[in-house]
């Protein structure tokens, strides 16, 4: 079985993204129902569905993606997103992790002269966390205002002092990320060591069998990061591994999942490895996985020898959450346990997941990122 | 024990069948009270929730505000690229804010305010849930995100600011420029959107034709670091100021005066209450003296008696308390736009019209109440029990103990006259001029049942009885309803008096302010100016022939020894000369004022900062301090804010302020309208930018008369709920005057003759007791004017009199009690001989 599905980690966002979209665009029918802005109902996901889409332009599958221009901003589509992970460590061997995301969200609007225009809107989360805390924020911005926005060349993704920006025109590593909560703030800077990673059919993605939605997407797995983190009252100085993803699109996912867990890990031999599971109410979830090596060479696998399996459930915000799990890949020898960096690391949000830190042991060792939503 | 409550409820049950069978004197108790605390509770609600509004946020979603980013001047803005580079420099606990008003088709103005939902997202800890409930608390439900934020956006209006403005969930309105609004959605007054329509920014940019502009940034919890980074970026921004928010509220200071006003109302309202309460009370207790002398005279024990009494009037302390706040509070509402559009024009504070309840308002009733209640029941209770079952019977022995109260309380009031006597003595401050009002006020109203007695009696020894001897009749029976109804009499000349006197404060203030306003207004058209285009429209204007003189008008806001005003330039030129009306100056104060040597003060000011000619006036100019000789005080009515007239040479010396607006003076025959229609096209200026003496002339006025709106609001108000009294004291009296009627009728009077009797005992009661309002009235007007006001604004002004008015007051005076007394009198005299025999015996 050939799908080739988009990593779940970021269907989650996706369809959390349409969710939202579907709560501003299709509030004709749900007057009833009290949009506070990003609050989460998936009940509601059936039927706000895709009530815009002539509006935008759609994915196809003979784009080809070129570079630097597609690292930019695409405003006639629906959706888009930038999406950093890290793993990081300070000079005393102390871990963190770190999420910066930023989202393009464009709505069509009736101007006054009847004619019908987009208009953008941004969201971004930030999180920080080590073994003893994990602090996370989010932000909301607006086109029409000029206090958010994403820019092609030189790049740059912003709202307010949140924000992404290359430090040359035409290149978008190296890469000055840097945000500011109040009790946390980062100041990092990317260098990419590997190649960009087309995923699905050269950077066209499809969401499902029938090919009826899809979306652009690529990844940059090797990425070397370093600066300065503060958290809580830890000043760190740190450097480590970090992950980039790229996506959009303007079509949406109908979503008949309970949740996805996915695993993005840098393996110590320097290869990486993507890999996930979407949890379905009435069958048997169904799972994904790609290796990808820094020669461009990738390997997938069938979904009946993935194996994915729960060990440990923590308590967090009155949810049961796996938060270790024992992964095999018979087919390439792997048999891994994951653990986080700390069992609390959730992203306690308008729209709350489990986000953080984890490290493998096993046949292979190394460290990543996992995703948990749905819980 | 047991027989003992036995006894009380048997009494309770006696008591409480008089009002089986008589329910207009429960009815009469409950709304006498009731609205003697309804007067009391509505104005302390209306000075509570201005007050609150000032405490509290004045921002869109309740929240408060530190530091308000704002242009220096007055109608400049700031721009976006402003508030976007706080932003990006991690300043994102701000709010970008603009405001304005729309001209609607039907010529009234709609304020808007136009916000960023999106911009402050409250920071919660991490727990969703919470946060889920803190945004139904402070958003409302009719809020939609995306409705409010794109095309054809939402407007929310809240309920009060739509009453206001007549509109209803779903309506729409027009501009003036034909453009069709709406529909507006309602919002609950608690969600704080204020008296404005409250829209998405970029809507209210582009109604406002303010495009990439902002009032102001609000920023919350700044930390040192941020303020730091802000007061470095401000440094090259002279157009820019960051305002505490605590200094953006000396509006509150400001309008404390409104407030004292309003609390004077205030207690004119609770003592005409407490009359009314005491007589609704007093009267049901005197009624029943027959009834409880059976009770004791039956063997029931006095203090079975004493005790049911007491439970009976907890009953009617607690109704009155819930029915009097509850209609209190409702007089509130519909009060509170008139208040609130009052501050907002009068002194530019920003007011929520939420009426949030306090239990506070309860406990007032109450206290209200419970005084009213002992007060009313004390004596007679104390009476009750000391006298004579037998000599209590007699109708004679209570108008003996009544004529005896009045004596009373003629010599009170004869003391209370002594003790103003005495606070005149001691130096004046709004605290003394307060008292010295409720003394004065209440030393009239106990001395009226006197002079009511003597003036009967002096009447009973003019005529001769034997001639007349019905009339005789009239005027002892007169003085004896006297002691029956003096208080309900004594509320209605509060009342009257209370008018008597607004009328003639307003009215010399209208004067005053009228005559003011012609010398003030001396130019032909006023400009106000965008910032920057002064130049452009001098030199434009200076090409015209119909042109005879320009004056530049420039002020800056500063500390003036040390109180927030404003410094004003003044030229050299006769025509400006004449706009300074003043107070007193010294002898030739121009050519040193004119060479910067001395300044000239407002009367407020002087009087806020006892200031006074020859005394040294601190102005702070931007980072400079000047000390000046003060040489004039003028007068400076409608500003209730310092403010100090320099030269304007010794202006533009140490502060570049714009050029806010220009005054144009034109030949005898220019087209005034001509040029204005001409200043329009060239320089894109709207109706508000340019006007004509006469609009601000009539906008100023317009204004005045708002101040005083709630003013005449409550006024007639206590009339009305005076002339209330009267009815109820009329017709509890009646009932104890049937078994007269009864004689007289039996003596072959006519229900006619009856009546047109009982109506000429009123008149003169009436008469004499409106005549009597007009004298108690001036004075209140005098303190009014002469110290209230004095110490509240900082205005002086003559007083004038307004004979027509009084009359007028007279008669509707006499007119009210009338009415008032007409239906039970009627009643009264209609009543068959046998069922008042009956009745009385």
């Amino acid at each position: 079985m050939n799908l080739r599905l988009k990593k779940p980690g970021r269907a989650i966002i996706y369809l959390m993204m349409t969710l939202i979209l579907a709560l501003l665009a299709g509030c004709e029918q749900k007057e009833q129902q009290p949009t506070s802005y990003g609050k989460f109902d998936p009940t509601l996901a059936a039927d706000t569905t895709t009530t815009l889409e002539y509006a935008f332009k759609n994915v196809s599958k003979d784009y080809r993606l070129q570079f630097p221009h597609d690292h930019g901003p695409h405003p006639q589509h629906h959706i888009e997103w930038w999406y950093i992970t890290a793993n990081l460590e300070d000079d005393d061997g102390e871990h963190y992790a770190l999420q910066w995301t930023q989202f393009r969200i464009a709505l069509p609007e009736q101007a006054n002269s009847g004619a019908v225009q987009l208009r953008q809107f941004y969201l971004a989360h930030a999180a920080i966390g080590n073994s003893q805390q994990h602090l996370a924020a989010e932000k909301y911005g607006r086109g029409d205002i000029g206090n958010a926005g994403v820019q092609r060349a030189p790049f740059s993704a912003f709202i307010d002092h949140w924000q992404a920006s290359s430090e040359q025109p035409d290149s978008l590593f190296p890469m000055r990320i840097r945000f500011a909560h109040s009790d946390f703030n980062a100041d990092l800077r990317l260098i990419n060591q590997g190649p960009i990673m087309l995923q699905g059919d050269n950077g066209y993605s499809r969401k499902s069998a029938d090919s009826s939605n899809a979306s652009h997407y690529y990844s940059m797995p090797w990425l070397d990061i370093s600066g300065s983190i503060q958290l809580g009252e830890i000043q760190a100085e740190v450097k480590g591994q970090a992950w980039f993803d790229r996506e959009w699109t303007s079509s949406v996912l109908a979503p008949d999942q309970q949740g996805w867990d996915w695993l993005a890990l840098h393996l110590d031999d320097g290869s990486a490895l993507m890999l996930y599971q979407l949890r379905s109410a009435t069958a048997a979830p169904f799972r994904f996985a790609k290796w990808m090596a820094k020669s461009g060479e990738t390997r997938t696998f069938t979904p009946q020898s993935i194996g994915m399996e729960p060990l440990v459930y923590s308590t967090i915000a009155g949810r049961q959450i796996p938060t270790q799990w024992r992964i095999t890949l018979p087919e390439m020898g792997l048999d891994i346990r994951v653990s986080p960096l700390n069992e609390a690391q959730y992203m306690a949000l308008s729209q709350p997941y489990w986000e953080g830190a984890v490290f493998i042991q096993g046949s292979h060792s190394g460290r990543g990122f996992l995703e948990m939503t749905g819980y | 024990m047991a027989e003992a409550i036995r006894g009380i409820f048997t009494a309770c049950d006696a008591l409480l069948r008089h009002f089986r069978r008589h329910p207009g004197q429960g009815f009469f108790i409950l709304i006498g009270m009731s609205l003697g605390i309804a007067l009391l509770i509505g104005v302390t609600v209306v000075n509570d929730v201005a007050r609150q509004s000032y405490k509290a946020t004045q921002e869109a979603l309740s929240r408060a505000i530190q530091f308000k980013l704002e242009p220096r001047y007055h109608r400049t803005h700031l721009t976006q690229q402003h508030y976007i580079e706080l932003r990006r420099a991690g300043l994102d606990q701000s709010m970008p804010v603009v405001r304005g008003r729309l001209r609607l088709s039907d010529g009234s103005y709609l304020r808007l305010k136009g916000i960023d939902p999106m911009a402050y997202q409250p920071a919660t800890k991490n727990n969703p849930e919470a946060k889920v409930q803190q945004e139904k608390k402070t958003k409302p439900a009719q809020f939609n995100l995306i409705k409010f934020v794109s095309p054809p956006y939402q407007i929310l209006i809240s309920e009060s600011y739509a009453r206001h403005k007549g509109l209803q969930a779903g309506d729409g309105f027009e501009l003036a420029t034909g453009e069709k609004l709406g529909p507006i959605t309602l919002v609950e007054d608690r969600y704080n959107t204020g008296f404005a329509a409250l829209v998405d920014i970029t809507f209210a940019q582009q109604l406002l034709k303010l495009q990439q502009q902002l009032s102001y940034v609000a920023l919350f919890q700044l930390d040192s670091a941020q303020q730091l980074w802000l007061e470095n970026w401000l440094k090259d921004k002279p157009g820019l100021r960051l305002q505490e928010t605590a200094r953006a509220s000396d509006a509150s200071q400001l309008s404390q005066s409104f407030h004292l006003n309003l609390s004077a109302m205030g207690m004119l309202a609770f003592i005409v209450g407490l009359f009314i309460s005491y007589n609704a009370l007093h009267f049901s207790i005197m009624q029943r003296q027959l009834l409880v002398c059976r009770l004791r005279a039956s063997g029931l024990s006095l203090t079975s008696i004493m005790l049911a009494l007491a439970i009976e009037l907890i009953l009617w302390i607690t109704l009155a308390t819930i029915t009097g706040t509850v209609i209190g509070v409702w007089l509130a509402k519909f009060l509170l736009p008139g208040v609130v559009l009052t501050l907002e024009s009068l002194f530019r504070a920003d007011i929520t019209s939420t009426i949030t309840f306090q239990w506070r308002w309860l406990w007032q009733a109450l206290l209200l109440a419970i005084a009213s209640g002992f007060m009313a029941l004390g004596f007679p209770l104390l009476k009750l029990a000391k006298t004579p079952i037998l000599l209590l019977q007699s109708r004679q022995h209570q108008v003996e103990t009544g004529r005896g109260h009045i004596r009373q309380q003629t010599l009170t009031s004869l003391l209370l006259t002594f003790f103003c006597g005495a606070l005149f003595l001691i130096p004046g401050s709004q605290l003394v001029s307060l008292i010295l009002v409720a003394c004065i006020m209440l030393a009239a109203a106990l001395l009226l049942p006197g002079l009511l007695q003597l003036l009967l009696a002096t009447i009973r020894r003019i005529i001769n009885p034997q001639r007349s001897p019905l009339l005789d009749w009239i005027l002892a029976d007169a003085s004896a309803l006297l002691t029956r109804n003096n208080i309900a009499l004594m509320a209605f000349l509060l009342a009257l008096s209370a008018n008597v006197g607004i009328l003639t404060m307003v009215g010399s203030f209208r004067l005053t302010l009228t005559d003011y306003l012609q010398s003030r207004l001396n130019a032909d058209i006023y400009l106000s100016l965008p910032s920057g285009q002064a130049e452009a429209i001098t030199s434009w204007l200076k090409t015209r022939q119909d042109i005879r003189h320009i004056t530049a008008y420039q002020y800056q806001r500063s500390r003036l020894n040390n109180y927030p005003g404003t410094v004003v330039a003044l030229g050299n030129h006769p025509l400006n000369i004449a706009t300074v009306k003043l107070q007193s100056g010294t002898a030739d104060l121009w050519p040193a004022f004119f060479a910067g040597k001395s300044v000239l003060i407002s009367e407020s000011l002087a009087q806020k900062t006892a200031t006074g000619i020859g005394d040294q006036l601190a102005v702070e100019l931007d980072s400079r301090r000047l000390s000046l000789p003060v040489s004039g005080i003028y007068y400076d009515y409608g500003n209730p804010a310092g403010q100090v007239l320099i030269a304007d040479t010794l202006l533009q010396r140490h502060a570049q302020p714009p050029i806010r607006g220009l005054r144009l003076y034109l030949h005898d025959k220019a087209d005034l309208n001509g040029l204005l229609q001409a200043l329009k096209e060239h320089f894109d200026l709207d109706d508000d930018n340019a006007v004509q003496q006469q609009k601000v002339f009539q906008l100023s006025l317009e204004m005045f008369e708002q101040t005083f709106q709630i003013t005449y609001a409550l006024n007639s108000l206590t009339l009305l709920v005076a002339a209330i009294g009267i009815f109820c004291a009329l017709a509890a009296v009646g009932f104890a005057q049937q078994k007269q009627m009864a004689t007289l009728k039996s003596l072959g009077l006519s229900q006619r003759q009856l009546l047109s009797s009982l109506l000429i005992q009123q008149l003169i009661l009436a008469g004499a007791t409106a005549l009597l309002a007009i004298p108690v009235g001036l004075a209140l007007s005098w303190l009014l004017i002469k110290q209230v006001n004095f110490y509240a604004f900082g205005w002086t002004m003559p007083m004038t009199l307004f004979y027509d008015s009084y009359l007028l007051m007279w008669v509707v005076g006499i007119a009210a009690i009338i009415c008032s007394s007409l239906l039970p009198l009627w009643r009264l005299s209609r009543i068959p001989v046998m069922v008042a025999f009956r009745e009385a015996i």
